[in-house]
Protein backbone atom coordinates (compact mmCIF):
# COMPACT_ATOMS: atom_id res chain seq x y z
CA UNK A 1 0.00 0.00 0.00
CA UNK A 2 2.21 2.85 -1.30
CA UNK A 3 1.87 5.18 -3.32
CA UNK A 4 4.90 5.47 -6.66
CA UNK A 5 4.63 9.76 -6.87
CA UNK A 6 6.69 11.29 -9.41
CA UNK A 7 6.48 15.09 -10.49
CA UNK A 8 7.09 16.48 -14.06
CA UNK A 9 9.75 18.09 -15.02
CA UNK A 10 10.39 19.61 -18.11
CA UNK A 11 10.97 16.23 -19.90
CA UNK A 12 9.39 13.70 -17.57
CA UNK A 13 5.99 12.85 -16.89
CA UNK A 14 3.92 13.55 -13.83
CA UNK A 15 3.16 9.52 -12.19
CA UNK A 16 0.58 9.06 -9.70
CA UNK A 17 0.14 5.30 -8.93
CA UNK A 18 -2.62 4.30 -5.86
CA UNK A 19 -2.49 0.74 -5.22
CA UNK A 20 -4.95 0.32 -2.63
CA UNK A 21 -7.38 2.78 -4.84
CA UNK A 22 -6.28 0.79 -8.11
CA UNK A 23 -5.78 4.36 -9.51
CA UNK A 24 -2.68 4.28 -12.54
CA UNK A 25 -2.00 7.92 -14.07
CA UNK A 26 0.55 8.85 -16.19
CA UNK A 27 0.42 12.54 -18.06
CA UNK A 28 2.69 15.33 -19.17
CA UNK A 29 5.29 14.56 -21.28
CA UNK A 30 7.62 11.77 -21.28
CA UNK A 31 11.48 12.04 -23.16
CA UNK A 32 13.09 10.75 -20.36
CA UNK A 33 16.88 10.26 -21.69
CA UNK A 34 16.51 6.26 -21.35
CA UNK A 35 13.19 5.28 -21.79
CA UNK A 36 13.80 1.72 -19.89
CA UNK A 37 15.52 3.05 -16.96
CA UNK A 38 12.72 5.10 -16.21
CA UNK A 39 9.80 3.09 -16.70
CA UNK A 40 11.49 0.36 -15.27
CA UNK A 41 10.03 0.99 -11.53
CA UNK A 42 6.57 1.40 -12.64
CA UNK A 43 6.67 -1.53 -14.35
CA UNK A 44 7.33 -3.27 -11.53
CA UNK A 45 5.27 -1.82 -9.81
CA UNK A 46 2.41 -2.87 -11.80
CA UNK A 47 3.33 -6.33 -11.60
CA UNK A 48 3.65 -6.22 -7.49
CA UNK A 49 -0.12 -4.46 -7.94
CA UNK A 50 -1.37 -7.34 -10.22
CA UNK A 51 -0.46 -10.51 -7.67
CA UNK A 52 -3.06 -8.82 -5.97
CA UNK A 53 -5.57 -6.10 -7.49
CA UNK A 54 -8.88 -4.55 -6.79
CA UNK A 55 -11.50 -5.52 -8.30
CA UNK A 56 -11.39 -2.85 -10.37
CA UNK A 57 -8.90 -0.81 -12.17
CA UNK A 58 -8.28 2.98 -13.66
CA UNK A 59 -5.58 3.77 -15.90
CA UNK A 60 -5.29 7.13 -17.24
CA UNK A 61 -3.08 8.73 -19.61
CA UNK A 62 -2.81 12.38 -20.89
CA UNK A 63 0.12 13.28 -22.92
CA UNK A 64 1.75 16.38 -24.34
CA UNK A 65 4.53 14.86 -26.10
CA UNK A 66 5.65 11.48 -25.94
CA UNK A 67 9.13 10.18 -27.45
CA UNK A 68 8.54 6.94 -29.36
CA UNK A 69 11.18 5.02 -26.90
CA UNK A 70 8.39 6.12 -24.06
CA UNK A 71 5.69 4.73 -25.80
CA UNK A 72 7.08 1.45 -26.31
CA UNK A 73 7.31 1.02 -22.52
CA UNK A 74 3.66 2.30 -22.69
CA UNK A 75 2.48 -0.48 -24.75
CA UNK A 76 4.34 -2.68 -21.88
CA UNK A 77 2.26 -1.46 -19.60
CA UNK A 78 -0.63 -1.19 -21.28
CA UNK A 79 0.06 -4.65 -22.11
CA UNK A 80 -0.21 -5.62 -18.71
CA UNK A 81 -3.44 -3.86 -17.63
CA UNK A 82 -4.61 -5.99 -21.08
CA UNK A 83 -3.87 -9.56 -19.46
CA UNK A 84 -5.16 -8.27 -15.85
CA UNK A 85 -8.69 -7.07 -17.55
CA UNK A 86 -9.02 -11.08 -18.26
CA UNK A 87 -9.64 -11.15 -14.86
CA UNK A 88 -10.81 -7.94 -13.47
CA UNK A 89 -12.65 -4.77 -14.57
CA UNK A 90 -9.76 -2.29 -15.95
CA UNK A 91 -10.92 0.77 -17.62
CA UNK A 92 -8.28 2.79 -20.05
CA UNK A 93 -8.74 6.22 -20.24
CA UNK A 94 -6.65 7.87 -22.35
CA UNK A 95 -7.03 11.87 -22.75
CA UNK A 96 -5.29 14.15 -25.22
CA UNK A 97 -5.59 18.30 -25.23
CA UNK A 98 -8.28 19.71 -27.46
CA UNK A 99 -7.35 19.33 -31.46
CA UNK A 100 -3.88 17.12 -30.89
CA UNK A 101 -5.21 14.50 -33.62
CA UNK A 102 -1.73 12.98 -33.81
CA UNK A 103 -1.98 11.94 -29.63
CA UNK A 104 -5.60 10.43 -30.44
CA UNK A 105 -3.96 8.57 -33.85
CA UNK A 106 -1.06 6.73 -31.12
CA UNK A 107 -3.99 6.31 -28.17
CA UNK A 108 -5.77 4.14 -31.72
CA UNK A 109 -2.97 2.65 -32.59
CA UNK A 110 -2.24 0.76 -29.13
CA UNK A 111 -5.32 0.15 -28.55
CA UNK A 112 -5.30 -2.36 -31.95
CA UNK A 113 -2.89 -4.67 -30.09
CA UNK A 114 -4.85 -5.05 -26.97
CA UNK A 115 -8.57 -6.00 -26.28
CA UNK A 116 -9.27 -3.29 -24.08
CA UNK A 117 -11.99 -0.58 -25.30
CA UNK A 118 -10.12 2.50 -24.51
CA UNK A 119 -12.09 5.94 -23.31
CA UNK A 120 -11.06 8.81 -25.56
CA UNK A 121 -11.75 12.02 -23.94
CA UNK A 122 -10.59 15.74 -25.20
CA UNK A 123 -9.83 17.72 -22.48
CA UNK B 1 34.46 36.24 -46.29
CA UNK B 2 32.14 37.17 -49.34
CA UNK B 3 29.18 35.65 -51.07
CA UNK B 4 30.07 35.37 -54.64
CA UNK B 5 27.57 33.11 -56.31
CA UNK B 6 23.59 32.92 -56.06
CA UNK B 7 22.85 31.47 -52.67
CA UNK B 8 19.60 30.91 -53.16
CA UNK B 9 18.07 27.51 -53.04
CA UNK B 10 21.37 25.52 -51.69
CA UNK B 11 21.23 21.99 -50.73
CA UNK B 12 21.29 21.20 -46.82
CA UNK B 13 25.21 20.35 -47.37
CA UNK B 14 25.92 23.53 -49.25
CA UNK B 15 24.28 25.42 -46.93
CA UNK B 16 25.47 24.24 -43.81
CA UNK B 17 29.29 24.66 -45.72
CA UNK B 18 28.81 28.44 -45.98
CA UNK B 19 27.25 28.73 -42.53
CA UNK B 20 29.73 26.52 -40.94
CA UNK B 21 32.66 29.45 -42.97
CA UNK B 22 31.04 32.06 -40.57
CA UNK B 23 31.46 30.30 -37.60
CA UNK B 24 27.38 30.29 -37.39
CA UNK B 25 26.59 28.73 -33.90
CA UNK B 26 23.22 29.48 -33.77
CA UNK B 27 20.86 32.11 -35.77
CA UNK B 28 17.07 32.77 -35.61
CA UNK B 29 14.87 35.02 -37.79
CA UNK B 30 11.09 35.84 -37.14
CA UNK B 31 9.38 37.27 -34.36
CA UNK B 32 10.87 37.71 -30.67
CA UNK B 33 8.82 37.99 -27.94
CA UNK B 34 10.12 38.07 -24.09
CA UNK B 35 8.94 34.51 -23.79
CA UNK B 36 11.24 33.52 -26.54
CA UNK B 37 14.23 35.27 -25.59
CA UNK B 38 13.91 33.95 -22.10
CA UNK B 39 14.22 30.63 -24.11
CA UNK B 40 17.17 31.50 -26.28
CA UNK B 41 18.92 32.67 -23.07
CA UNK B 42 18.80 29.71 -21.91
CA UNK B 43 19.91 27.76 -24.38
CA UNK B 44 23.18 29.88 -25.05
CA UNK B 45 23.86 29.21 -21.00
CA UNK B 46 23.58 25.23 -21.28
CA UNK B 47 25.66 25.50 -24.18
CA UNK B 48 27.98 27.63 -23.17
CA UNK B 49 28.06 25.00 -20.15
CA UNK B 50 28.47 22.23 -22.01
CA UNK B 51 31.14 23.39 -23.62
CA UNK B 52 32.56 24.46 -20.72
CA UNK B 53 33.26 28.44 -21.25
CA UNK B 54 35.10 30.04 -18.64
CA UNK B 55 32.74 32.29 -16.12
CA UNK B 56 34.18 35.18 -17.30
CA UNK B 57 33.74 34.48 -21.02
CA UNK B 58 30.01 32.88 -20.00
CA UNK B 59 28.87 36.54 -18.03
CA UNK B 60 30.23 38.48 -21.11
CA UNK B 61 28.80 36.57 -23.85
CA UNK B 62 25.23 36.45 -22.10
CA UNK B 63 25.50 40.34 -21.12
CA UNK B 64 25.80 40.88 -24.89
CA UNK B 65 23.12 38.04 -25.84
CA UNK B 66 20.65 40.20 -23.60
CA UNK B 67 21.40 43.28 -25.07
CA UNK B 68 21.60 42.70 -28.43
CA UNK B 69 17.84 40.57 -27.67
CA UNK B 70 16.46 43.49 -26.00
CA UNK B 71 16.87 45.78 -29.34
CA UNK B 72 15.38 43.29 -31.31
CA UNK B 73 12.05 43.06 -29.16
CA UNK B 74 12.22 47.37 -28.64
CA UNK B 75 12.23 47.85 -32.56
CA UNK B 76 10.22 45.40 -34.25
CA UNK B 77 6.82 46.64 -33.18
CA UNK B 78 7.62 48.96 -36.35
CA UNK B 79 8.78 46.08 -38.74
CA UNK B 80 5.61 43.62 -38.04
CA UNK B 81 2.89 46.39 -38.63
CA UNK B 82 4.58 47.26 -41.94
CA UNK B 83 4.83 44.24 -42.64
CA UNK B 84 8.84 44.61 -43.03
CA UNK B 85 11.64 42.32 -42.48
CA UNK B 86 11.95 39.75 -39.48
CA UNK B 87 13.87 40.46 -36.38
CA UNK B 88 17.33 38.22 -36.70
CA UNK B 89 19.76 36.87 -34.19
CA UNK B 90 23.08 35.16 -34.05
CA UNK B 91 26.03 33.84 -32.26
CA UNK B 92 29.26 32.66 -34.17
CA UNK B 93 31.45 31.07 -32.20
CA UNK B 94 35.44 31.76 -33.19
CA UNK B 95 38.89 30.49 -31.27
CA UNK B 96 39.04 32.92 -28.34
CA UNK B 97 35.96 34.52 -28.34
CA UNK B 98 32.22 34.68 -30.17
CA UNK B 99 30.48 36.86 -31.91
CA UNK B 100 26.97 38.00 -31.38
CA UNK B 101 24.73 39.53 -34.41
CA UNK B 102 21.48 41.02 -34.04
CA UNK B 103 19.42 42.66 -36.75
CA UNK B 104 16.05 44.71 -36.95
CA UNK B 105 14.13 47.43 -38.92
CA UNK B 106 14.49 50.46 -37.52
CA UNK B 107 12.70 53.91 -38.80
CA UNK B 108 14.81 56.23 -41.43
CA UNK B 109 14.48 59.28 -39.06
CA UNK B 110 16.14 57.78 -35.71
CA UNK B 111 18.94 56.71 -37.95
CA UNK B 112 20.78 59.97 -37.37
CA UNK B 113 21.23 59.60 -33.47
CA UNK B 114 21.68 56.50 -33.28
CA UNK B 115 24.66 56.56 -36.02
CA UNK B 116 25.95 59.24 -33.46
CA UNK B 117 25.75 56.98 -30.62
CA UNK B 118 27.87 54.62 -32.13
CA UNK B 119 30.33 56.30 -33.48
CA UNK B 120 31.06 58.09 -30.44
CA UNK B 121 31.62 54.85 -28.08
CA UNK B 122 33.85 53.30 -30.98
CA UNK B 123 36.08 56.93 -31.10
CA UNK B 124 37.14 56.20 -27.83
CA UNK B 125 39.71 53.80 -26.13
CA UNK B 126 38.93 51.79 -22.87
CA UNK B 127 39.71 54.89 -20.73
CA UNK B 128 38.27 57.78 -22.62
CA UNK B 129 34.83 54.89 -22.74
CA UNK B 130 34.81 54.68 -19.01
CA UNK B 131 35.05 58.28 -18.30
CA UNK B 132 31.99 59.07 -20.95
CA UNK B 133 30.49 56.35 -19.27
CA UNK B 134 30.47 58.50 -16.09
CA UNK B 135 29.51 61.15 -17.76
CA UNK B 136 26.73 60.27 -19.13
CA UNK B 137 25.70 58.69 -16.14
CA UNK B 138 25.90 61.90 -14.38
CA UNK B 139 24.07 63.63 -16.96
CA UNK B 140 20.90 61.45 -16.24
CA UNK B 141 20.26 62.16 -20.10
CA UNK B 142 17.68 59.40 -21.12
CA UNK B 143 15.85 59.09 -24.01
CA UNK B 144 12.34 57.00 -23.84
CA UNK B 145 13.85 54.46 -25.71
CA UNK B 146 16.28 53.36 -23.36
CA UNK B 147 19.07 55.74 -22.33
CA UNK B 148 21.95 58.10 -24.01
CA UNK B 149 23.58 54.57 -25.48
CA UNK B 150 24.69 53.49 -21.88
CA UNK B 151 23.57 49.83 -23.33
CA UNK B 152 25.98 50.24 -26.36
CA UNK B 153 28.81 51.96 -23.89
CA UNK B 154 28.40 48.99 -21.77
CA UNK B 155 28.67 46.48 -24.99
CA UNK B 156 31.84 47.75 -25.93
CA UNK B 157 33.42 47.87 -22.78
CA UNK B 158 32.63 44.29 -22.01
CA UNK B 159 33.34 42.90 -25.30
CA UNK B 160 36.49 44.68 -25.15
CA UNK B 161 35.96 45.24 -29.03
CA UNK B 162 34.60 48.11 -30.98
CA UNK B 163 31.48 47.47 -32.87
CA UNK B 164 30.34 47.15 -36.41
CA UNK B 165 26.54 47.94 -37.73
CA UNK B 166 25.28 48.76 -40.92
CA UNK B 167 22.24 50.47 -41.95
CA UNK B 168 20.38 49.26 -45.06
CA UNK B 169 17.51 51.27 -46.58
CA UNK B 170 14.34 49.58 -47.15
CA UNK B 171 12.01 52.49 -47.86
CA UNK B 172 11.24 56.11 -47.53
CA UNK B 173 9.98 55.06 -43.82
CA UNK B 174 12.65 52.72 -42.26
CA UNK B 175 16.05 50.56 -42.93
CA UNK B 176 17.63 47.69 -41.76
CA UNK B 177 19.98 47.19 -39.18
CA UNK B 178 22.82 44.75 -38.67
CA UNK B 179 24.84 45.03 -35.10
CA UNK B 180 27.60 42.98 -34.37
CA UNK B 181 29.64 42.83 -31.23
CA UNK B 182 32.97 40.75 -30.78
CA UNK B 183 33.62 39.18 -27.26
CA UNK B 184 37.48 38.53 -26.73
CA UNK B 185 39.01 37.37 -23.34
CA UNK B 186 41.16 40.75 -23.85
CA UNK B 187 40.45 44.31 -24.68
CA UNK B 188 41.06 45.64 -27.87
CA UNK B 189 39.85 48.93 -27.96
CA UNK B 190 42.82 51.22 -29.26
CA UNK B 191 43.07 49.70 -32.60
CA UNK B 192 40.82 50.77 -35.70
CA UNK B 193 37.27 49.57 -35.98
CA UNK B 194 37.44 45.62 -37.45
CA UNK B 195 38.77 45.01 -40.86
CA UNK B 196 36.17 45.20 -43.44
CA UNK B 197 36.33 41.85 -44.17
CA UNK B 198 34.64 40.62 -40.65
CA UNK B 199 32.54 43.42 -40.77
CA UNK B 200 29.76 41.94 -42.29
CA UNK B 201 29.44 38.44 -40.98
CA UNK B 202 26.10 39.12 -40.00
CA UNK B 203 24.79 41.10 -43.18
CA UNK B 204 26.36 37.71 -45.62
CA UNK B 205 24.41 35.08 -43.03
CA UNK B 206 21.04 36.95 -42.92
CA UNK B 207 20.80 37.10 -46.59
CA UNK B 208 21.60 33.22 -46.71
CA UNK B 209 19.38 32.71 -43.95
CA UNK B 210 16.29 34.54 -45.43
CA UNK B 211 17.20 33.57 -48.91
CA UNK B 212 16.81 30.15 -47.97
CA UNK B 213 13.77 30.63 -45.37
CA UNK B 214 15.61 29.16 -42.48
CA UNK B 215 14.04 29.72 -39.65
CA UNK B 216 16.03 28.53 -36.56
CA UNK B 217 19.71 27.10 -36.98
CA UNK B 218 21.18 25.68 -34.12
CA UNK B 219 25.08 23.87 -34.60
CA UNK B 220 26.67 22.37 -31.07
CA UNK B 221 26.51 20.25 -29.02
CA UNK B 222 23.25 17.60 -28.70
CA UNK B 223 23.69 16.32 -25.26
CA UNK B 224 20.52 15.57 -22.96
CA UNK B 225 20.45 19.04 -21.14
CA UNK B 226 21.37 21.02 -24.22
CA UNK B 227 18.71 18.95 -26.45
CA UNK B 228 16.05 20.13 -23.78
CA UNK B 229 17.11 23.85 -24.04
CA UNK B 230 16.91 23.26 -27.91
CA UNK B 231 13.52 21.80 -27.38
CA UNK B 232 12.42 24.52 -25.75
CA UNK B 233 13.68 27.27 -28.35
CA UNK B 234 11.91 25.70 -31.19
CA UNK B 235 8.72 24.96 -29.16
CA UNK B 236 8.23 28.66 -28.23
CA UNK B 237 9.42 29.52 -31.58
CA UNK B 238 6.06 32.27 -32.99
CA UNK B 239 6.45 30.87 -36.30
CA UNK B 240 5.47 27.04 -34.80
CA UNK B 241 2.79 28.48 -32.35
CA UNK B 242 0.29 30.09 -34.79
CA UNK B 243 -0.99 26.95 -35.73
CA UNK B 244 -2.00 24.25 -33.15
CA UNK B 245 -1.68 20.92 -35.06
CA UNK B 246 1.13 21.88 -37.32
CA UNK B 247 2.89 22.99 -33.74
CA UNK B 248 2.42 19.49 -32.12
CA UNK B 249 3.64 17.73 -35.55
CA UNK B 250 6.73 19.53 -35.51
CA UNK B 251 7.43 19.33 -31.87
CA UNK B 252 6.62 15.33 -32.04
CA UNK B 253 8.74 14.94 -35.29
CA UNK B 254 11.92 17.35 -33.65
CA UNK B 255 11.87 15.07 -30.76
CA UNK B 256 12.25 11.85 -32.86
CA UNK B 257 15.44 13.57 -34.68
CA UNK B 258 16.88 15.12 -31.41
CA UNK B 259 16.62 11.76 -29.76
CA UNK B 260 18.28 10.02 -32.76
CA UNK B 261 21.17 11.91 -32.59
CA UNK B 262 21.59 11.50 -28.75
CA UNK B 263 20.93 7.77 -29.35
CA UNK B 264 22.71 7.12 -32.34
CA UNK B 265 25.57 9.83 -33.46
CA UNK B 266 29.12 9.16 -32.71
CA UNK B 267 31.98 11.94 -31.46
CA UNK B 268 34.97 13.30 -33.75
CA UNK B 269 37.70 14.03 -31.05
CA UNK B 270 36.27 11.77 -28.06
CA UNK B 271 33.33 8.96 -28.04
CA UNK B 272 31.15 11.43 -25.28
CA UNK B 273 30.70 14.53 -27.80
CA UNK B 274 27.66 14.69 -29.77
CA UNK B 275 28.38 17.16 -32.16
CA UNK B 276 25.30 17.87 -34.46
CA UNK B 277 23.33 20.23 -36.53
CA UNK B 278 19.77 21.65 -36.51
CA UNK B 279 17.63 23.73 -38.65
CA UNK B 280 14.15 24.59 -39.17
CA UNK B 281 13.59 25.99 -42.74
CA UNK B 282 10.15 26.70 -44.51
CA UNK B 283 9.35 26.96 -47.95
CA UNK B 284 5.99 27.69 -49.13
CA UNK B 285 4.25 26.01 -46.54
CA UNK B 286 6.54 22.95 -46.14
CA UNK B 287 7.95 23.00 -42.75
CA UNK B 288 11.58 20.98 -42.97
CA UNK B 289 12.89 20.08 -39.34
CA UNK B 290 16.83 18.98 -40.24
CA UNK B 291 19.45 17.60 -38.38
CA UNK B 292 22.74 16.40 -39.13
CA UNK B 293 25.39 14.35 -37.07
CA UNK B 294 28.33 12.02 -37.72
CA UNK B 295 28.09 8.51 -38.05
CA UNK B 296 30.63 5.64 -38.20
CA UNK B 297 30.52 4.48 -42.07
CA UNK B 298 30.04 0.78 -41.30
CA UNK B 299 26.62 1.80 -39.75
CA UNK B 300 25.42 4.00 -42.95
CA UNK B 301 23.66 1.19 -45.05
CA UNK B 302 21.54 0.15 -42.20
CA UNK B 303 20.57 3.42 -41.91
CA UNK B 304 19.78 4.19 -45.28
CA UNK B 305 18.00 0.63 -45.96
CA UNK B 306 16.27 1.35 -43.04
CA UNK B 307 14.63 4.68 -43.92
CA UNK B 308 14.24 3.56 -47.43
CA UNK B 309 12.12 1.34 -46.28
CA UNK B 310 10.01 3.38 -44.19
CA UNK B 311 9.91 5.21 -46.81
CA UNK B 312 8.70 3.12 -49.34
CA UNK B 313 5.41 2.16 -47.60
CA UNK B 314 1.94 3.55 -47.92
CA UNK B 315 0.03 4.00 -45.07
CA UNK B 316 -1.37 1.03 -44.53
CA UNK B 317 1.71 -1.09 -44.52
CA UNK B 318 3.65 1.56 -42.54
CA UNK B 319 0.97 1.47 -39.53
CA UNK B 320 1.34 -2.37 -39.10
CA UNK B 321 5.12 -2.03 -39.29
CA UNK B 322 4.64 0.62 -35.93
CA UNK B 323 2.40 -1.94 -34.57
CA UNK B 324 4.83 -4.93 -35.35
CA UNK B 325 7.74 -2.81 -34.28
CA UNK B 326 6.48 -1.35 -30.79
CA UNK B 327 5.92 -5.07 -29.10
CA UNK B 328 9.08 -6.50 -30.48
CA UNK B 329 11.69 -7.46 -28.02
CA UNK B 330 14.03 -4.62 -27.40
CA UNK B 331 17.87 -5.16 -26.72
CA UNK B 332 18.72 -3.83 -23.43
CA UNK B 333 21.35 -1.83 -24.97
CA UNK B 334 19.57 0.19 -27.88
CA UNK B 335 18.06 3.26 -26.26
CA UNK B 336 15.46 4.08 -29.57
CA UNK B 337 12.54 1.65 -30.10
CA UNK B 338 13.15 1.52 -33.96
CA UNK B 339 10.16 3.64 -34.02
CA UNK B 340 11.48 6.69 -34.61
CA UNK B 341 11.70 6.91 -38.30
CA UNK B 342 8.27 5.17 -39.06
CA UNK B 343 6.83 7.93 -36.38
CA UNK B 344 8.58 10.91 -38.12
CA UNK B 345 7.31 9.05 -41.73
CA UNK B 346 3.89 8.23 -40.16
CA UNK B 347 3.23 12.05 -38.70
CA UNK B 348 5.28 14.19 -41.25
CA UNK B 349 2.94 12.59 -43.93
CA UNK B 350 6.45 12.87 -46.36
CA UNK B 351 9.22 10.93 -47.14
CA UNK B 352 12.00 10.91 -45.30
CA UNK B 353 15.18 12.89 -47.22
CA UNK B 354 18.43 12.51 -47.01
CA UNK B 355 22.11 13.70 -47.81
CA UNK B 356 25.63 13.07 -46.66
CA UNK B 357 28.83 14.78 -46.53
CA UNK B 358 31.91 12.46 -46.55
CA UNK B 359 34.08 13.89 -43.39
CA UNK B 360 36.85 11.06 -42.60
CA UNK B 361 37.66 7.27 -43.73
CA UNK B 362 35.48 6.62 -40.79
CA UNK B 363 33.13 8.96 -40.58
CA UNK B 364 30.07 10.88 -42.30
CA UNK B 365 28.45 13.94 -41.57
CA UNK B 366 24.48 12.15 -42.26
CA UNK B 367 21.41 15.16 -42.95
CA UNK B 368 18.06 13.99 -41.95
CA UNK B 369 15.02 15.92 -43.50
CA UNK B 370 11.73 15.67 -42.52
CA UNK B 371 9.17 17.82 -44.21
CA UNK B 372 5.58 18.76 -43.01
CA UNK B 373 2.66 20.54 -45.30
CA UNK B 374 0.35 22.71 -43.58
Amino acid sequence: MTTLKIDATEDLPSVIFEDYKGMFQISKRSLPENAIVFFEPLIEYINEYIKAPKEETTVVFHFDYISTSSTKQIMKIILLFNELAKTKKVILKWNYDQGDTDMLQTGNRLEKLTNLKFVYTEV
Amino acid sequence: MSLSKNEKYLTIAELFNILNNFQLNYAYSGDFTNDLTERILSLAETNMEVESESLKMKKKVYFIIVESLQNITRHQGVSKSNGLMDGFFSIHKFSGGYLIGSGNTIENKNIESLSQKLEKVNSLNAEELKEYQKSVLSAGDFSEKGGAGLGLIEIVRKSGNKLSYDFINVDSQNSYFYFQAKITEATDLNNNPEEKTNYDIVKNVHKVVTDNNLKIFFQGQFKHENVRSLLSMAEGSIYLTEKFNFKKTSVAIMIELLQNISYHATGINNTEDRPGLFMVADNNNICSLITGNYIENPKINELIKRIDYVNSLDDQEIEKLYLETIVMEQDDNRQGAGLGFIDIRIKSKNKIEVEMIPYTENKTFIIIKANISY
